[in-house]
C-alpha cells in the first residue's frame, strides 16, 4: 500500500504499466455481494480494492486512504452516484471515478461524462469488460498526471 | 368498430327527434288539411306514416350498437328523400321542411362538428332559397305556404285535367331534382363523418398507446434496478467459477451452459428495457454526426469480429434535430447491428446521413428540412413475407436465443416518436435496405452542426464539454 504511494512520483514518469497494475481502487455499492464480487475480479489483475457499501463509508475511506480510481454505483439510498462523484472529485482532483448503472442508457453515461466521471458501465457487466474498463481508465489517468506534470514542470522552467 | 357510449347514446336521442319532427309534420298536414281538400293533391298520410314506421325501426335497429355508426347516415340521407318526396306529392307547404331542417340541423351537430353542421345547413338553405329564387323568376306555380296551396289547389281544381296535370308533373320533376341535391348534399356530409370518425379512431388508437407505452416504461425501469442486478451478481459470478473450472470437464461445460442462458436474459431484459425506455428521456437538440459516431464506435468489435466494414456517408453541415439522442442513437446502433449480423462475412454495410430543404423557406429564420437516413447492407435479405411483421415485437428471424425480436420494434417506436417514417426493401441474396426520414423544423441559417468532434473520442480527457 504505502509503496504504491512512494513509487508514484516515479512512476508517474517512467513506468506506467507498474504503476497501473497495483493501482488502488474504490468500489462502492449498496449491494454488498456485489462490492465483493467486484472486488474478487479485480483482485485477480492485481489491483488493491477497498469496498463501501455506502457513501458515507466511501468518503471516509478517502479520508484515510488516496485512491487512484472508484467504481461508483449510480443508486444508492444515501447520495446519488453523482453526488458522490463529485464529493470525490472535490477532496481528491485527481481521482477517476467510473460509474456503474443498471439504467444502461446513453444519456445517463453523457450525463456522468458531463459530471465528470471518466466512463460508465451498464449492469450487467461482463468480467472482462470491467476491466478493460479499468485497465483503460487507469491509463487514461497515467496520461494526465503525466501532462499536469509536464505542464508543472515547464511552468517551473519558466 | 368502436363506437364510444356518448355517441350511441346521441344516436338514441337524434331517434328521438326524428319522432318529433315527424309528429311536427303531422301538425303541419292538420293545419293545412282544408287547404287540400281538392282531390288535386293528396294528402301524403301514408308517406308520413311510413316516415313514422322507418322511425320505429331506427330506434330498434339502433340497439345494435355495431350497426349505428352506419345507421346515422342513412337516416340522413333517406330523410331527406322521404321529405322531398313527401312535400312533393302533397304539394305542401315549404314550411314542411322547417321540422326537416330541424332534424339535419340536430343530427349535423350530433355526428359532425359543429363548424361542419352549420355549412350543412347553410348549404340547404340556399339551395331551397335557389329554388325559390327561380321560382319567382320563371313565374312558374308558386307553391309556398300555406295560402299558395289553397289558391293553387282551387287553381288546379277548377282548371282542365291538362294544366293540372303539367302543373303536378313540374311540380314533381322539381323535387325529384332537389332529393337528387339533397342526397348530393348529404353524401359530402356523410364522407366527412367517416373522414372524422376515422380521424377519432387513430387519435384514440395513438392515446391508448401512448399510454400504455408510459406504463411500460415506469414498469421497465422498477424491472431494471430488480432483475439486474442479481442477474449481474450471477453472470460475475459464474464467470469467475468457470475461470476456476478445469476446462473439459463436465462441470465446465455445464457452467457454459447455464452461462449462455444468463447472458440470453441479460440481452432480453436489456432490449426490454430499451423498448421501454422513451420517456425516461428529454427532448433536445440532436446533432447526427455524434450520434452516428458513437454508433459507429460502438459497433466498431463487432464489425472486426465479422470482418466486414461499416462507411460513412454524411452530410458535412448537418443541421441539429429536436429529438432524443438516446432514443436515435438506440434505434440507429439496432439497424446497423442488424445489418452486420445479416451478413455472413465480408460485408459492408453503408450508412448514409443526407439533408434535404423541404419547399420554400417561410422566413429568412425559419426554414423546414428533412432528414435522410438510410442504412443499406449487402447480407442476406429478409423476404417478402415476412418483411410485413418485422417491425413487430417478438417477432425475430435470428436464430433461437439470439434475438429477442424487439430490435427493430424498438427502432419503429423510436421513429414515431421523432414523426418519423420508416420504410424497408430487401431483396433475399442481395441486401436490405432501411429509409428513414426525420422532419426538421425552425431551422437557423447557421445552426448546422460540427462533425468535427466526436463525441468517443478516446484521447479526449476533458469531457465536460462534450455531449449531445
Amino acid at each position: 500500500m504505502k509503496k504504491v504511494m512512494k513509487k508514484r512520483p516515479t512512476a508517474k514518469t517512467k513506468k506506467p504499466s507498474v504503476k497501473i497494475r497495483k493501482a488502488r481502487l474504490l468500489v462502492v455499492d449498496d449491494e454488498s455481494d456485489f462490492v465483493t464480487l467486484i472486488q474478487t475480479i479485480l483482485m485477480q489483475e492485481g489491483y488493491g480494492v477497498d469496498t463501501a457499501t455506502s457513501a458515507t463509508q466511501a468518503i471516509a475511506l478517502q479520508r484515510k486512504n488516496a485512491y487512484d480510481l472508484a467504481l461508483v454505483d449510480l443508486r444508492m439510498p444515501e447520495m446519488t452516484g453523482l453526488e458522490l462523484l463529485q464529493y470525490l472529485k472535490a477532496r481528491d482532483k485527481s481521482i477517476f471515478v467510473i460509474l456503474m448503472t443498471a439504467y444502461g442508457s446513453f444519456s445517463v453515461g453523457i450525463e456522468a461524462l458531463r459530471r465528470g466521471a471518466t466512463d460508465y458501465v451498464a449492469k450487467p457487466f461482463k468480467n472482462k469488460a470491467l476491466k478493460e474498463k479499468v485497465a483503460e481508465a487507469l491509463s487514461r489517468r497515467h496520461q494526465y498526471l503525466e501532462e499536469q506534470h509536464s505542464i508543472r514542470h515547464s511552468s517551473d522552467e519558466l | 368498430m368502436p363506437y364510444t357510449e356518448t355517441r350511441f347514446r346521441s344516436f338514441q336521442t337524434l331517434i328521438r327527434i326524428r319522432t318529433i319532427c315527424l309528429a311536427l309534420m303531422c301538425c303541419l298536414l292538420m293545419i293545412s288539411e282544408d287547404a287540400r281538400s281538392s282531390p288535386a293533391v293528396t294528402a301524403g298520410w301514408e308517406l308520413l306514416f311510413i316516415g313514422m314506421a322507418l322511425s320505429l325501426v331506427f330506434g330498434v335497429l339502433g340497439k345494435i350498437k355495431r350497426l349505428v355508426p352506419w345507421l346515422s347516415p342513412v337516416i340522413f340521407i333517406v330523410d331527406g328523400i322521404f321529405v322531398s318526396f313527401w312535400i312533393a306529392i302533397s304539394g305542401g307547404p315549404v314550411s314542411f321542411y322547417v321540422p326537416f331542417f330541424l332534424l339535419v340541423l340536430v343530427h349535423a351537430i350530433l355526428v359532425l362538428q359543429p363548424r361542419m353542421a352549420v355549412i350543412v345547413v347553410v348549404i340547404l338553405m340556399s339551395v331551397f332559397l335557389g329554388f325559390f329564387y327561380l321560382d319567382y323568376i320563371w313565374n312558374l306555380s308558386n307553391t309556398f305556404g300555406a295560402t299558395q296551396i289553397n289558391i293553387i289547389s282551387n287553381l288546379l281544381a277548377h282548371s282542365s285535367p291538362e294544366i293540372r296535370k303539367s302543373v303536378y308533373w313540374h311540380q314533381s320533376l322539381r323535387w325529384f331534382f332537389f332529393s337528387i341535391l339533397m342526397i348530393i348534399v348529404c353524401s359530402i356530409a356523410m364522407r366527412q363523418v367517416w373522414v372524422r370518425e376515422e380521424r377519432l379512431r387513430i387519435k384514440e388508437r395513438s392515446l391508448e398507446q401512448k399510454r400504455h407505452l408510459i406504463q411500460m416504461g415506469e414498469m421497465t425501469g422498477r424491472v431494471a434496478h430488480g432483475v439486474n442486478t442479481p442477474l449481474g451478481l450471477i453472470s460475475g459470478n459464474l464467470e469467475l467459477l468457470i475461470a476456476e473450472t478445469r476446462k473439459s470437464t463436465k462441470t465446465y461445460r455445464r457452467l457454459i451452459q447455464i452461462n449462455q442462458y444468463v447472458q440470453r436474459a441479460i440481452r432480453t431484459v436489456r432490449d426490454i428495457l430499451d423498448y421501454g425506455r422513451q420517456t425516461m428521456s428529454q427532448i433536445q437538440l440532436v446533432s447526427f454526426p455524434k450520434v452516428i459516431q458513437a454508433v459507429a464506435a460502438a459497433v466498431n468489435p463487432k464489425l472486426k469480429r465479422n470482418k466486414s466494414r461499416l462507411i460513412l456517408d454524411m452530410d458535412s453541415k448537418l443541421p441539429e434535430m429536436k429529438g432524443y439522442p438516446d432514443g436515435l442513437y438506440q434505434a440507429l446502433l439496432n439497424l446497423v447491428e442488424n445489418a452486420i449480423d445479416s451478413i455472413a462475412e465480408n460485408g459492408i454495410v453503408t450508412l448514409t446521413v443526407r439533408f434535404q430543404y423541404q419547399s420554400m423557406r417561410l422566413s429568412a429564420g425559419d426554414q423546414r428540412g428533412e432528414i435522410k437516413v438510410v442504412v443499406q447492407d449487402n447480407g442476406r435479405g429478409i423476404s417478402a413475407d415476412k418483411l410485413s411483421q418485422i417491425f413487430e415485437p417478438f417477432y425475430s428471424t435470428k436464430d433461437f436465443g439470439k434475438g429477442t425480436g424487439l430490435g427493430l420494434a424498438i427502432v419503429k417506436r423510436i421513429v414515431d416518436e421523432h414523426n418519423g417514417t420508416i420504410e424497408v426493401s430487401s431483396t433475399v441474396g442481395v441486401g436490405t435496405v432501411f429509409i428513414l426520414i426525420f422532419p426538421v423544423e425552425g431551422l437557423k441559417p447557421n445552426q448546422t452542426a460540427d462533425s468535427e468532434d466526436f463525441y468517443y473520442n478516446k484521447s479526449e480527457t476533458n469531457s465536460k464539454d462534450l455531449g449531445l
